[in-house]
């Protein structure tokens, strides 16, 4: 099963799709504004002219501003909203002060400009922003001619041809942002998958080397003696080689337990350890006291070694306790066992070994800090 | 009768652990009089139970409740109370001493401790059996007492060994600074909450005895001085 995308990358790969789509329609709108034919041929008919300008520099910031974001991959702002009532704004304004008679002829610049810096503005949202805006400024046309423009025929006709370009150019911008966020979510879907496939692999072979690791190092110990075994020439009877046999049932023990993730590993190769004492007949006692940090195996493997080697000589009893306090993780046992000689747990792990009344307490202790 | 023996009465909800503890109060030397059990409070209030020195008192009494309202009452009334159960979760065992219980030992602790907490309980002494030792060493809570870092060892050493000189030995500090180690550290836990009565006593007697100063308490977050290392220490 694949994991639901992060937002993030799925965000990263639309406008990877989208970037193409951007600077199409920037260029459309910039070319629609810049070669400004109808504009500069009615300076004449703007009376006054102030009102064009102010729409015309309004869109045509809009443009420059998509042009910097789009050098710089980046998409639209919440200042967006804002711009998008500005560009209307400016509709309206532009409108309002066209002469008589003029709405959707040549002298209407705006009304083929503004459905192209709404959809550079839109672009990268749901279609249905883009549609609601484009039918208010048809709306807004349509009762500006009917209301004060002589609804002649040819005027009516005009209209018509014109939202066609108006509505049509944009919108089908419009549709193709939104056939390719579809399939920017495929693409990301995609490419998650395979990302997780690589991880997964990767982990599968980090897992088998660790296990191949773990192995060689139990063949090294347990190879010798189970050969021995195989080949007769070990006495079971004798103390020590049950001995032996003891030690080594439990490190395997151990082992295994490493592999499962078990909330405390820790803990829970104790544990373990534990139960291979308990089937021998001690009785076990584990206590486990405050709370320690993750530790790295070999760390690990220091601190319950001790406990392993003098479990497996205990007879009647033993008490495993942990104790977690700030900076120092302390594993003790306390059981009617051997001596055990303390083999230096490295500079990190502390072996102590004391014995007292027939009882040995073996305590590893780690300081974290 | 002789008056110097200790009585204590066992309130538990499992008949059978009345007749263990009996039987281990009987061979202890010198012996303690279990006066009275029941398997409810009632037995700590009326008849002989009322007289008692010690109270043994098992915190699942009631269905699943734990018996921490019971625990409160009899320590309001200056009762000593030693808390045996099968409950060894740290949180429960610091509440109970939070609460006045002079002793917290776990079922699994078996006679040693439980006789050595019901002889400190008689005085209105305190003992810290290796389980509770560990509880406190280990207590991560934001509100706890801060305790000097040779504490938490003895604490630690106490809780993983089998005897206090076994535990002093891997410290390199003698049985009896061990035990002071011990003691002050219940000592700070008692003044670190609402000092219920038997605490107050704790407290008053640590001072009196040398155990501690009125600033050792008041400044729990301070290293203390060592000086007082070889003040006398409790019967532990």
């Amino acid at each position: 099963m694949s994991k639901p995308s992060t937002s993030g990358s799925l965000e990263r790969t639309t406008r990877q799709l989208l970037r193409g789509l951007r600077l199409a329609v920037l260029a459309i709108a910039a070319t629609v504004l810049l070669i400004p034919l109808s504009f500069i041929r009615h300076l004449q008919v703007y009376q006054p002219l102030w009102p064009q300008l102010l729409a015309y520099g309004t869109l045509m910031a809009v443009v420059a501003a998509e042009a910097v974001l789009v050098v710089r991959h980046r998409s639209w702002p919440v200042i967006r909203w804002a711009a998008l009532a500005a560009v209307f704004g400016a509709a309206l304004l532009s409108r309002a002060f066209l002469p008589a008679g003029a709405t959707v002829s040549a002298a209407d610049w705006i009304f083929g400009a503004l459905g192209w810096t709404a959809a550079i503005l839109l672009l990268d949202r749901s279609l249905w922003y883009l549609v609601a805006f484009l039918a208010l400024h048809e709306a807004c046309t349509v009762v500006k001619v009917l209301v004060t423009g002589p609804a002649t025929s040819d005027v009516l006709l005009n209209l018509a041809a014109g939202s066609l370009g108006t509505i049509g150019y944009p919108l089908a911008s419009g549709i193709a942002a939104l056939a390719l966020r579809r399939v920017a979510v495929a693409a990301d879907r995609a490419s998650q998958e395979a990302e997780q496939a690589r991880t997964a692999n990767a982990v599968e072979a980090e897992v088998h080397a660790h296990r191949q690791r773990r192995f060689a190092d139990l063949y090294e110990s347990a190879g010798p003696l189970l050969q021995a075994l195989a080949e007769r020439t070990i006495d079971l009877e004798a103390t020590d080689a049950q001995h032996r046999c003891a030690v080594e049932a439990a490190r395997m023990r151990r082992l295994f337990a490493e592999t499962d993730t078990a909330a405390d590993p820790l803990v829970h190769e104790l544990t373990q350890s534990a139960d291979v004492a308990g089937r021998k007949g001690v009785v076990v006692d584990l206590e486990a006291r405050g709370t320690w940090p993750e530790m790295p195996v070999p760390i690990r493997r220091a601190l319950t070694e001790p406990i392993v080697k003098a479990m497996s000589t205990a007879i009647s009893e033993a008490r495993i306790t942990v104790v977690g306090t700030p900076g120092v993780v302390s594993v003790n046992v306390v059981a009617d066992c051997a001596p055990v000689d303390i083999a230096e747990g490295g500079s990190a792990v502390r072996v102590i070994s004391l014995s007292e009344d027939g009882f040995t307490w073996v305590e590893a202790q780690w300081t974290t800090t | 009768m002789d008056n110097d023996v200790i009585t204590a009465v066992v309130i538990d909800d499992h008949e059978v652990v009345p007749v263990g503890i009996r039987v281990w109060c009987v061979e202890a030397k010198p012996p303690i009089r279990i006066v009275d059990h029941g398997t409810k409070i009632s037995a700590a209030w009326t008849g002989p139970g009322a007289q008692a020195d010690v109270v043994i008192l098992d915190l699942g009494l009631q269905h699943g409740r734990q018996a921490f309202n019971e625990l409160r009452r009899l320590n309001e009334s200056h009762r000593h109370v030693v808390v045996f159960t099968q409950d060894a979760s740290s949180k429960t065992a610091i509440k109970c001493i939070d609460l006045g219980a002079l002793a917290y030992v776990t079922k699994t602790e078996g006679p040693r401790h439980l006789v050595a907490a019901i002889r400190a309980a008689a005085q209105g002494l305190s003992y810290t059996p290796p389980s509770l030792s560990g509880a406190i060493a280990a207590d991560d809570d934001p509100n706890r007492p801060q305790l000097p870092r040779r504490e938490i060892d003895a604490l630690r050493a106490w809780c993983g060994s089998r005897s206090k000189s076994m535990a002093a030995r891997s410290l390199g500090i003698s049985v009896r600074t061990l035990g002071t180690y011990i003691e002050r550290a219940r000592v700070r836990y008692a003044s670190a909450g609402r000092p219920a009565p038997t605490q107050a006593a704790l407290m008053a007697r640590a001072i009196e005895d040398g155990l501690m100063s009125i600033e050792d308490l008041s400044a729990n977050t301070s290293e203390l001085d060592t000086k007082r290392t070889d003040a006398p220490d409790k019967p532990a």
